[in-house]
């Protein structure tokens, strides 16, 4: 019987989050203040990586078990939740901009941080429905 | 609502297959036959099919609907 992966489902779904770090990361790295020349290829770097990790995540080869009715049926449950938590964390956000008339940096971390977020939530929410089948 | 209840493990212990061999054979992940053995996953036709096949039995024979 032939045998593919083994990447375990669980743990291909942490390690999407690993985009949205490299991204507040680079978000960070472009909005400091102190600049110092050595920091743009440090940055480039980090860009370099983020650039990678969305190429193997939209275009790569997925997670053979991503093709388990199962695991599609929790990924659709996950993310119809997700929708609706970035639903609330956006308002939340405009809420805030609205009252306190943040500047744009500060609007830029909150939109990083909301991806950052919703995609460590995805990862544990379902990493829940996988194991316990809520 | 009825609850769909099956008698995959059953079978599958009829036959002397693991959990994870069943898997591959229908290919799906060994989680989905777990929480299949559980009855706390519906599967699709096509899985229930395959699974049907394996044992070579009828889908009626492998699920069933409780009240």
């Amino acid at each position: 019987m032939k045998t593919q992966k083994k990447l375990n489902l669980r743990a291909w779904m942490f390690i999407k989050v690993l985009p949205a770090i490299v991204l507040v990361m680079y978000y960070w790295m472009i909005t400091r203040y102190d600049f110092q020349i050595n920091f743009i290829a440090i940055q480039n770097i980090v860009f370099g990586f983020f650039g990678v990790f969305l190429y193997f995540l939209i275009f790569g080869k997925n997670n053979r078990d991503l093709e388990d009715e199962f695991a599609k049926h929790n990924i659709m449950r996950v993310n119809s939740f997700c929708l609706k938590i970035s639903y609330l964390l956006f308002i939340v956000i405009a809420l805030i901009n609205a009252t306190l008339e943040l500047s744009t940096v500060v609007l830029g971390y909150f939109a990083v941080g909301s991806i950052l977020i919703l995609s460590i939530i995805r990862a544990i929410a379902f990493y829940i429905l996988d194991t316990r089948m809520v | 609502m009825s609850k769909l209840k099956t008698k995959i493990r059953e079978y599958r212990l009829l036959h002397n297959i693991k959990q994870s061999e069943l898997a591959e054979l229908v290919n799906v992940r060994r989680e989905t036959i777990v929480h299949l053995e559980n009855g706390k996953y519906n599967p699709s036709l096509k899985l229930a099919m395959d699974i049907a096949k394996v044992f070579n039995v009828t889908v009626e024979e492998l699920f069933d609907f409780e009240d």
